[in-house]
């Protein structure tokens, strides 16, 4: 009996096949020439190699490692081009940035000495002799070195900024992902197995969560809870006054002062995640294989809990998606909250139109989003059997 | 005639509606199937014909709810069963349902050993699992599938296939009864033969004794059918031998519908296109007396009066009509075929 | 239509309509009732409409109408306007032509400087002090650096003498272009050009280049003074120059006990200070006394605390060179037992960690003596002339209105005032409807773009359903808030609502696009497609005609969607700091509640109600685009 094979390329996506080698071969050659470049540090090239032993090693699992391949290959393509525009953005300011820059500068300089050297170290460190590709090669060189420029403002590497602003934002952030992701998807799917009066109350008050712009939320957090009914302290990360930074009431005051952010985060995840989970739990439940199921004489208990498997994996890959709104989102409720954080510091090098820093902040953001989407892409294609099955669908 | 296998007396079974409405989506349904026999249910689209076979398994759930009647399979009245022994001594082991579409049967993120071992182990069987891998493989060798499918997770299946493997899967225990949706509606011509092939050959070597199968496909049923039920509406409007029903229909409706089959035959071409007017009666409000009085061509108005007559031309072909027999054999013959 | 009559029915979208309703006509109706400039509105209604024609005057340069006219206003109205008599003073003793001439001087100056214009420099430097502006002086400098030309021309004469032995005709010739073009542009009073031309030709490796850097180092000596003189002028025109309203005010309001008071009231109970600096707190809390004699007790104990801090802060610096030994050697018991207090094993991180806190301090306190110093300050304290006081009457605020600022929720204002004394009610109102115009133009552009690409890329289908469909991932997983930010940053200051809306809305499309082309696939191989592909139309009439209104109901919600998205992109860049600084939007509003600490403050009303407009606002939306959800594709509900 002759069989059909399952998936079938459509004549018109077989012909879309050549540009996708055309984008493997650009990718491919940009990895290449940025790590053989001369401005590659050994970082690039420790990269590059583990890049490719990688790709070597997911050929011993056949489809799981055809997935993963298609995922590594999207990223690094991704990745290049958020270089490319974090780095080429900011640059097309029409005029001489140095001009623009330096006016803000001269105003808190007097001594001309100083403003004139700044000057001079400002266009050395731009390289602005240089054309702007070489210009481009010489900073994704750097960035692998760890070397991502010096803050204008703050006259420090760019990088010792960022590195002491980073534990700060994950601290707030990991957290809340973590708990608002398994709390929300636990309230939705009990929403929307038990329904009745359980759901009346959780899915109005998750919409009402979602909806709301977090800063809005966090704001008003920050008004109720931590000025009317001072709970929590606000602003900033910890007391300033403190002197001894080892003491228990240094900790305590820590941790006072990542409460209140940390809430309002989670509460936030929380309610998307109840919404999200309690429409596809719905979806599944009336599904027709748990129709079949129940009539074939499966119990209740047993069919429950393969629902809900089922529908908790879009929700893994809606983490995803909804990872972009969150970064954006914890940006805001760290300036709400002063609390002193990647977002924050985002914030300061705007008003003070600090280039680097900007680029620098920007640059993580993009990173971390990159990173987290891959990981969870590969975590779902572990856990979804179908998506190692269909390998037609968009890249 | 021996004992029915499964004996349906007046089944009744409504939808209740957001607003608090009871839809009769069958309305009295009374038949008796017998051991090795077949019987195919022939109606349009929205005639109750999947929310009976529902209704048969004994399984309600909302907004389906069991109105009254009995349904007595092997001897044991299933509605009088509480659920737990249902559950576990009737579904999928005497009586098993093949869905419309197979498509979605089965979990797309389970292989498909998982679930013979789930259906399996539900029942008490008291085996291994490894015996009831064994056991499945043994069946879907029998059906003509590869052993390769029991690996496999759903979506590496053809759709011909899917349907094939949803059927073995639902026969695992050999039930009695096996009640047949549509099972080849969603399919091409070639996997329709594959699947009727395999129910034939599964009534044959008695893994199920008798099956029900539902179909608005007329042409499929004179192969496969011992006895048709016409439904319309709720109600069977004609039950008999399937010979009988298809080539010398008592009913108007049946008479219509056969009318309807286009079939590549001799004179064929003589013969006009009969499509029937009108629409069925909305279940909400349904109409006194005879629910086809609207689009039937030979009514009277009397026929709109409740309670028509049920009669009875012989014991084994029953219509439901004021008119008796020979009297609507005349309309027919009255008819005027159009000519080329 | 059928379909609005279906949708009404759904307690859903009728909710977040009248949600959104509300807030529109809020923002459309309001201003229409409440016609003041909401910048200028904290003006009591009368008053404000006695300055507006005399603003017209002064824009229209009839200085002496203008004149008669605030003589009389000062004298019918004296109590309200008695704070302006210096400036009619002023007015009378100054030719109003010559001011003109003055101020469009220093407005040149300024620009050039801002832009670093040195064309344009010379000419209205020697028109500023010919005219007689303020302080000449501060500007002398800058005008000999660029008339003495003398000292350039010495070395390009220098240069000029060298040997070209080597060299061919041709590149001698450039060489000595060069020189010319030197002289040509320092004669334009344009030093800093011709630096730039020498550095070009020094990089370039023309002929000669090995000489080029002594001119240049003497250029770079012309243009180091001017830049110092640009330094000196920005100070010159942050005093002199047309400052705003906003520096003005600062001057005067920041400047109360209240003020000094809070400062120090920042200091914690953690603190080890906080005891010492109890008196001083007492002091500053007392309502009544005599304010003058107060603030004098007040500074003084700022300069003795202030003392305080240095003397520790000597100490530390000492034990921190000489180590333990020089702790016992501490003569000052207070000091000591601050000392002892540290953890021992750090002993240079408890110092520097003492000295951080004390410095903490140390601002408060000088924040709090500021404030004091400033205190008693009247409008009467400005100078005849200050050109300060001239924008004061151009933007018609009365001294007596400044008490205005950050007052709570009362009858004459039901939402309060704000830290620029504007009423919160009417200022809310301009701002939702701006951020409402931005939300609506991004959405449009968004779901346009959208629409077009994923219907191209799901209909087309092929290799340019691969190229769009990459392009769109490739900005769904690149976070949209990042590529908003660098643009808004390159864009610089936006000032035009829709360029905000269009950034917006070019960054929001991917993933209406997504959508779109999910459904269009799923259409593509309808029956009606197939029949219209067979009959022969052309790509663009299939897709608007077979395709477009199966997805119409789609767009509508995707479209919701993008104008709340829209509306929150807005504000968040607004409380980042990017857009138009001076545009009144929602987002804006916020931002200055933060920056002037007015969540902390308690101060609920200068952003709460911002924040339930917000928050109206987009939940009405997403209550609106869930309803049609649920009338559009009803599930399955058990």
């Amino acid at each position: 009996m002759a069989e059909h094979a399952p998936m079938r390329l459509e004549p018109e996506a077989r012909r879309g096949k050549p540009l996708l080698y055309i984008m493997a071969a650009l990718a491919a050659g940009a990895v290449i020439l940025t790590a053989l470049s001369p401005y590659a540090s050994l970082g690039w090239r420790i990269a590059l190699a583990a890049l490719v032993m990688t790709v070597l090693l997911s050929y011993t699992l056949p489809a799981f490692g055809k997935y993963l391949r298609k995922r590594i290959f999207w990223y690094t393509a991704t990745f290049f081009v958020a270089l490319a525009l974090n780095f080429f953005l900011p640059r097309l300011i029409p005029g001489n940035p140095v001009d623009i820059i330096l006016q803000d500068l001269m105003m808190g300089i007097t001594d001309v000495s100083r403003a004139t050297a700044l000057k001079n170290q400002y266009i050395a460190q731009l390289g602005l002799d240089k054309s702007l590709v070489e210009q481009f090669f010489i900073y994704t060189g750097n960035l692998f070195k760890g070397e991502l420029g010096m803050s204008l403002y703050l006259a420090q590497p760019v990088a010792k900024v960022l590195a002491s602003k980073i534990p700060w934002s994950v601290a707030i952030m990991m957290p809340a992902i973590l708990v608002g992701w398994l709390v929300g998807n636990m309230l939705g799917a009990q929403a929307a197995y038990k329904k009745g009066v359980y759901d009346k109350v959780i899915f109005p008050l998750s919409l009402f969560l979602s909806s709301i712009p977090s800063f809005i939320f966090s704001m008003l957090m920050l008004l109720w809870l931590g000025v009317s009914w001072n709970w929590f302290p606000v602003l900033g990360g910890f007391d300033a006054q403190i002197i001894n930074k080892q003491s228990l009431v240094y900790y305590r005051s820590l941790v006072a002062h990542w409460a209140l952010p940390f809430i309002s985060q989670t509460l936030i995840i929380i309610g998307g995640q109840a919404i999200g989970m309690r429409s596809m739990a719905l979806y599944e439940l009336n599904a027709d294989y748990v129709l079949f199921a129940k009539l074939q004489g499966i119990r209740d208990r047993k069919i429950t809990r393969y629902v809900f498997r089922n529908a908790v994996l879009p929700q893994v890959s809606g983490l995803a998606l909804s990872l972009g709104g969150m970064v954006a989102g914890s940006t805001l409720i760290e300036i709400v909250f002063s609390y002193p954080g990647l977002g924050q510091q985002l914030m300061m090098a705007i008003r003070n139109v600090d280039y680097p820093l900007i680029s620098g902040c920007t640059l993580v953001i993009s990173i971390t989003m990159l990173v987290a989407n891959l990981l969870i892409d590969i975590v779902y294609g572990l856990i979804d059997p179908r998506v190692r099955s269909a390998q037609t669908e968009e890249s | 005639m021996a004992e029915p296998i499964l004996s349906v007396r007046d089944l009744k079974t409504y939808y209740r509606t957001r607003l608090k409405e009871n839809v009769y989506a069958v309305d009295g349904v009374s038949f008796d199937l017998h051991d090795g026999h077949v019987l195919g249910i022939a109606g349009e689209s929205g005639c109750g014909k999947s929310t009976l076979s529902l209704s048969l398994m004994g399984f309600y759930f909302p907004p389906l709810h069991y109105g009254s009647g009995s349904i007595v399979l092997n001897g044991t009245d299933i509605m009088t069963l509480p659920y737990e022994t249902l559950r576990r001594d009737f579904l999928g082991k005497q009586i098993a349902y093949i869905p419309q579409a197979a498509m979605n049967a089965l979990n797309p993120t389970r292989r498909i050993s998982r679930y013979v071992v789930d259906v399996l182990s539900e029942h008490d069987i008291g085996t291994t699992e490894k015996q009831m891998l064994a056991l499945a493989e043994e069946k879907l060798t029998f059906l003509g599938l590869p052993p390769r499918v029991l690996n496999a997770y759903p979506g590496e299946l053809s759709g011909g296939m899917k349907q094939r493997t949803v059927i073995a899967l639902a026969t695992l225990l050999n039930p009695t009864v096996l009640i047949a949706d549509e099972p080849t509606s969603a399919l091409d011509v070639s996997s329709q033969k594959v699947v009727m092939a395999m129910l034939h050959r599964m009534l044959k070597q008695g893994l199920v004794k008798s099956m029900i199968f539902i179909t608005h496909e007329l042409p499929l049923l004179r192969h496969v059918a011992d006895e048709i039920a016409v439904m319309y509406a709720g109600e069977f409007v004609e039950v008999g031998p399937a010979t009988d029903v298809i080539f010398s229909p008592i009913h108007p409706y049946s008479h219509a519908l056969m009318g309807s089959i286009i079939v590549p035959e001799e004179g064929m071409k003589a013969r006009s296109l009969s499509s029937i007017p009108g629409a069925p009666p909305n279940l909400k409000n349904v109409p006194p007396g005879c629910r086809f009085a609207e689009r039937c061509a030979y009514v009277v108005p009397e026929c709109r009066m409740p309670d028509p007559v049920l009669a009875a031309m012989m014991e084994e072909h029953q219509y439901r009509c004021r008119f008796d027999e020979q009297e609507l054999r005349g309309k027919y013959a009255l008819e005027v075929p159009a000519h080329v | 239509m059928q379909t609005i009559k279906t949708m009404l029915r759904s307690p859903r979208f009728v909710i977040g309509l009248v949600l959104v309703m509300t807030v529109l006509l809020y923002a459309v109706v309001y201003p229409m009732v409440d016609t003041r400039d909401p910048k200028v509105n904290r003006l009591p209604n009368e008053a404000y409409q006695a300055v507006v024609p005399l603003r017209a005057m002064l824009d229209a340069g009839e200085g002496e109408l203008a004149t008669a006219e605030i003589a009389r206003l000062i004298e019918e109205e004296a109590a309200e306007f008695g704070p302006f008599r210096p400036l009619y003073d002023w007015y009378v003793q100054h030719n109003i032509a010559e001011y003109q001439l003055v101020n469009r001087s220093a407005n040149t100056i300024s620009a050039a400087v801002d832009k670093m214009d040195w064309d344009v420099l010379y000419p209205a430097v020697v028109a500023y002090i010919d005219g007689g502006g303020e302080r000449p002086d501060m500007l002398t400098g800058m005008r000999n650096l660029l008339e003495d030309k003398g000292q350039i021309r010495v070395v390009t004469d220098s240069l000029r003498a060298l040997e070209t032995n080597g060299l061919s005709d041709a590149d001698a010739a450039i060489w000595r272009q060069l020189l010319d073009d030197v002289d040509t542009l320092v004669a334009q009073y344009n030093p800093v050009k011709a630096k730039k031309l020498v550095d070009d030709y020094y990089r370039a490796r023309r002929p000669m280049y090995n000489d080029a850097p002594v001119l240049s180092a003497a250029l770079g000596e012309v243009s180091d003074g001017l830049i110092r003189e640009v330094v000196n002028l920005n100070l010159l025109f942050e005093q002199y120059a047309t400052p705003t309203l906003l520096s003005v005010q600062r001057k005067i309001d920041a400047t109360t006990v209240e003020k000094a008071a809070s400062a120090v009231k920042q200091i914690k109970r953690t603190h080890p200070l906080y005891d010492e600096l109890e008196p001083l707190r007492a002091l500053l809390e007392t309502k009544d006394g005599d304010s003058a004699a107060l603030v004098a007790s007040a500074q003084a104990e700022i300069a003795r605390m202030q003392q305080h801090i240095a003397d520790i802060k000597a100490a530390a610096d000492v034990v921190l060179k000489e180590g333990q030994p020089a702790m016992d050697g501490l003569t000052d018991d207070v000091i000591r037992s601050e000392f002892a207090t540290l953890p021992a094993e750090t002993l240079e991180d408890g110092i520097a960690a003492l000295v951080t806190a004390h410095d903490e301090v140390d601002t408060r306190l000088s924040d709090a003596a500021q404030r004091l110093a400033g205190q008693g300050l009247d409008f009467g304290a400005f100078k005849p002339g200050d050109p300060s006081a001239v924008k004061l009457l151009t933007d018609g605020i009365p001294a007596s209105t400044l008490k205005l600022k950050n007052q709570p929720p009362s009858r004459e204002h039901p939402l309060g005032t704000d830290m620029d004394s504007r009423d919160v009610l009417l200022e809310m109102a301009h701002a939702a409807r701006l951020s409402l115009m931005v939300g609506l133009i991004a959405g449009c552009i968004a779901t346009l773009l959208g629409i077009i690409i994923g219907l191209f890329a799901g209909y087309v289908g092929g290799a340019l359903d691969s190229i769009l469909t990459t392009w769109t991932n490739l900005f769904l997983v690149i976070p949209s808030f990042v590529i908003l930010i660098l643009l808004s940053v390159a864009m610089g200051q936006i000032r035009e609502a829709w360029i905000t809306g269009l950034v917006i809305g070019l960054t929001a499309w991917p993933w209406t696009a997504k959508s779109v082309r999910a459904q269009t696939v799923s259409l593509r191989f309808r029956d009606h497609v197939n029949m219209a592909r067979i009959t022969g139309y052309p790509t663009w009439r299939i897709i608007l005609t077979e395709i477009a209104p199966y997805i119409a109901s789609y767009i509508v919600m995707a479209f919701i969607l993008q104008v709340a998205s829209g509306i929150i992109s807005e504000a968040t860049l607004a409380i980042l700091g990017l857009g138009d600084p001076s545009a009144i939007s929602l987002g804006r509003m916020i931002n200055r509640a933060q920056q002037y600490e007015s969540i902390v403050n308690g101060r609920w009303w200068e952003f709460v109600p911002v924040a339930v407009c917000i928050a109206m606002t987009t939940f009405g939306l997403y209550m609106m685009n869930s309803g049609m959800d649920q009338v559009f594709n009803p599930k399955i509900r058990s």
